[in-house]
């Protein structure tokens, strides 16, 4: 039958043959990925062997050949190989000291120098695997000058791909060195790249040199970021360093700042309490009429940390917000944080607030459910 | 008046095969696509392109329950085993009329709290709330006001603590990896607002701590089509439509959400019956008025088991709730159609479910009844229609079998022998039969509409196989 010129049951037997091919192929690589399995565990056992050899003579005559290296550095470009080499690696290190292992993976940087040049010409999931080995195994770590295996890296920072770029980051903490997380910082600045806050944040906080440090070059260049990249690195402070009072009390100053960093500074004066921070702080929680409810909530979390009568009649006030979460964390300050005694906020409780008591008599029955927290193994269905 | 005739049924070939055409080759190259996607998602996982992080975003699970005494406590304790470093459990009995609080009261030694609700989003009144730490997880159950299902995720965003919540079901078990999986495009992409998550049956499978032990294709002819249909269901054309930003359902039984988009339109709406699909269509809408960036993505690794029905009345009662859900929504986001604002998700994703799940039972009368006239005017091949229909339910079973085995293998699930021949007997079974319930099922949806769209569509429950000796 023709309709339009076309027979519409050839095109159904073409689609049924493009899903029968699917099939196959499925099916197949079921079979291929057994296959590769089997050859993966041979590979990674061979290895296991050459490399202890390796080990050994390392530790007899020093480090490796050009020649030994040669023949490791041909092997790995193939990308199953540097697979069973990865593995081979894991059962090497539960064999050999501790020292002989570092040693073994210190004499590996010419390798994976080598190796960059040809995994830069590679896919993204192969770029991005090679970058995942560069931190599993900490190669480069501790090198001071920027040189090829941070370029790969930096390169990769900028790419496409999310998964590419967060081991390419994991890369680069890994190595420690300051100016090259500096330099992702500022490729990623000026290549646009949205990567996610919180992994950034927490990326960061795995750096493996001198974290104070990172965060002063950071902090000292952050007029040249956006919020996306600076709150990270005010989020990592947080985590990290309380010697940046002083700059972040500044920041906080600044209204036309963006909120989302004004409100980092908030969270960092939680954590590490600065006398000049106080009064701020009490404004935030008093005007929140007139500001934006997130500074009163955060302000009233932070003044936990400055315990005193000014700060709980600052925080019975703010029993009285209209926003539930700036007076759930008053009552949260001032019963968790500050532990202000019942009889002390006998006024609130015979009070005319009914919200203000209400949260006050919740966030107390909260610390009983705390003090009862039951193991999962107790229940019984 | 016979050239008329003629020329009428020259135009409704015309459309026919167009119509399934069109329908054939959305479905080739949503398969395709997927098998591809998950190929490389598999490769992905082999290599190390996956997001290993230990502090994931904080999230709410919201469980609405109703009648749900049999399964509920079931649910809670596997969500206690979830393989994730910090969430809470919030489950909100919407007046049940059996032992759903007490069951839950009993089970987890839960303490009445004088909880005031943060009422964002506008939902019944809380009858009585309760609270408990149980294994440093913080699980609250509020009963409240029978309002239906969506009024009862409105509850439990009110009450949750955190910026994102999961929905789901409470006769649903989610795998243990699954709330990790789940929240990787929230890390990948902050303007990620909503996720959907894989749902797949659970009447086959048995589950131990959150781990999926053993499964096998069922003998009940009724869940092994289903199980299919949700295979080639969950893996192509969400897969495809996730590739232009274009999904417009999100399961009930397991998706996540960012807590201030939802409040932004409102939370769910009580009014649909599918206020799954509402939710994401209004998320949608919401967001290209507004010219935010968004996306809305599918994560295909984050498995949900959920029961599905056993009998065909408890299978066209959920089919006919689904169907009535997808015209509450389309008619009344019908704006969207076609509109410039809304690019692809109102020419694409819209036209699709428009043609090919709103209409399809009325085109399909429609088919039937021109072919029964075609044949008393003898205006029909009959030949060459039984062999264009054995073609079409063959290139059905073919589809269905492609998407089903490319699950299994990228899901490292073993099948023996039987279940592989079950699963191409259940293929032809699903590409002739259970095509024609669905018809049936969406074409009588309409009768008695008005009288049953707010009331929680309930199936015969059973306990979930949890590997239990017995």
């Amino acid at each position: 039958m023709h309709i339009l010129g076309i027979r519409p049951e050839l095109i159904l037997y073409f689609y049924m043959a493009g899903c029968i091919a699917v099939l196959i192929y499925n099916i197949g690589y079921i079979f291929w990925d057994r296959r590769k399995g089997k050859r993966l565990e041979k590979q990674s056992l061979d290895m296991v062997d050459k490399i202890l050899m390796q080990i050994q003579k390392i530790t007899e005559d020093g480090p490796l050949t050009e020649e030994g290296m040669s023949v490791l550095k041909r092997n790995l470009r193939k990308l199953e190989r540097l697979r069973a080499f990865e593995y081979s690696l894991e059962e090497v290190k539960g064999r050999v000291s501790a020292e002989e292992y570092a040693c073994y993976l210190t004499g590996l940087r010419g390798v994976f120098l080598d190796l960059a040049f040809y995994y830069s010409r590679r896919d993204l999931i192969e770029k991005a695997y090679f970058a995942s080995l560069i931190k599993k195994f900490g190669i480069d770590r501790g090198h001071a000058s920027y040189d090829g295996l941070m370029d790969f890296l930096v390169t990769l920072v900028i790419g496409p791909d999310v998964y590419a770029r967060e081991n390419a980051l994991g890369a680069l903490y890994s190595i420690g060195n300051q100016e090259a997380v500096l330099a992702a910082w500022e490729k990623m600045e000026d290549n646009g790249i949205l990567h996610s806050v919180k992994l950034l944040a927490d990326g960061l906080l795995g750096f493996c040199g001198d974290r104070h440090e990172l965060a002063k070059l950071l902090f000292a260049h952050r007029a040249k970021f956006s919020g996306q990249l600076n709150l990270p690195v005010m989020q990592f402070i947080r985590f990290s360093d309380g010697g940046f009072q002083e700059e972040f009390l500044e920041l906080l100053k600044k209204e036309n700042e963006e909120k989302e960093l004004r409100l980092e500074a908030v969270r960092y004066f939680r954590r590490y309490p600065y006398e000049p921070a106080r009064e701020m702080l009490f404004n935030f929680l008093r005007y929140q009429e007139y500001i934006d409810w997130e500074y009163a909530a955060m302000a009233a979390l932070a003044l936990s940390s400055y315990p005193g009568i000014d700060t709980q009649e600052c925080l019975k006030q703010g029993l009285s917000a209209s926003n539930w979460y700036v007076r759930f964390n008053c009552a949260q300050s001032l019963i968790y944080g500050l532990k202000v005694p019942q009889l002390r906020l006998y006024d609130v409780y015979n009070g005319h607030d009914r919200y203000a008591r209400e949260i006050l008599k919740y966030v107390s029955e909260l610390q009983e459910i705390e003090d009862q927290q039951i193991d999962l193994e107790e229940i019984h269905v | 008046m016979f050239d008329f005739v003629k020329t009428f049924y020259s135009v409704v070939g015309v459309f026919f095969v167009l119509y399934l055409m069109g329908y054939s080759t959305f479905l080739m190259a949503s398969v395709i696509l997927g098998a591809l996607e998950l190929y490389r998602d598999h490769k992905k996982r082999r290599y190390h392109n996956e997001i290993e992080h230990e502090y994931y975003v904080p999230v709410s699970i919201v469980v609405p329950a109703y009648n749900e005494e049999i399964t509920v406590v079931d649910t809670v304790k596997s969500l206690l085993m979830m393989d994730y470093r910090l969430y809470e459990i919030v489950v909100v009995d919407d007046g049940s009329k059996d032992r759903t609080t007490q069951v839950l009261l009993d089970a987890f030694h839960l303490k009445k709290v004088s909880r005031p609700i943060n009422r964002k989003i506008r939902c019944k009144r809380e009858i009585n709330v309760y609270e408990g730490k149980i294994n440093h997880i913080s699980v609250t159950l509020v009963r409240k006001e029978n309002g239906g299902k969506a009024d009862a995720l409105n509850m439990g965003i009110n009450a949750s603590r955190y910026p994102y919540f999961i929905c789901m079901d409470a006769d649903s078990v989610l795998q243990r990896d699954s709330l990790k999986n789940i929240v990787k495009p929230v890390l990948e992409d902050d303007s990620v607002v909503a996720v959907g998550g894989l749902v797949r049956i659970a009447n086959c499978a048995v589950l131990k701590e959150g781990e999926l032990v053993d499964y096998h294709m069922p003998w009940n002819p009724i869940v092994g089509m289903q199980i299919l249909e949700y295979d080639r269901s969950f893996m192509a054309s969400r897969i495809l439509l996730d590739k232009f930003n274009g999904n417009l359902i999100i399961s009930g039984a397991f998706g996540l959400f960012q807590k201030s988009a939802v409040s932004d339109v409102g939370g769910y709406d009580s009014t649909t019956m599918g206020e799954d699909m509402e939710l994401v269509v209004k998320l949608h809408a919401f967001c290209r008025i507004n010219q935010l960036p968004y996306s809305i993505k599918y994560a295909p690794d984050a498995i949900c088991w959920s029961q599905c029905p056993s009998t065909i009345r408890d299978l066209k009662k959920q089919r006919r709730r689904w169907y009535l859900g997808l015209f509450q929504s389309l008619k009344k986001h019908r704006k969207m159609f076609f509109s410039p604002e809304f690019g692809v998700v109102g020419s694409v994703s819209y036209l699709y479910y428009l043609l090919y799940e709103l209409l399809s039972p009325f085109i399909e009368l429609f088919g039937i009844i021109t072919m029964v006239l075609a044949y008393v005017v003898n205006l029909i091949n009959v030949p060459f229609m039984i062999m264009f229909f054995v073609i079409y339910a063959l290139y059905g079973a073919v589809l269905t079998i492609t998407a089903f085995f490319s699950r299994i293998y990228t899901q490292n699930i073993k099948l023996s022998f039987t279940d592989v021949v079950k699963s191409i007997y259940l293929c032809l079974a699903e590409s002739v039969f259970f095509r024609f319930i669905q018809a049936f099922t969406r074409m009588t949806a309409f009768i008695g509409y008005q009288k049953k769209k707010n009331v929680w569509g309930q199936i015969k429950r059973q306990k979930m196989n949890m590997g239990e000796e017995k």
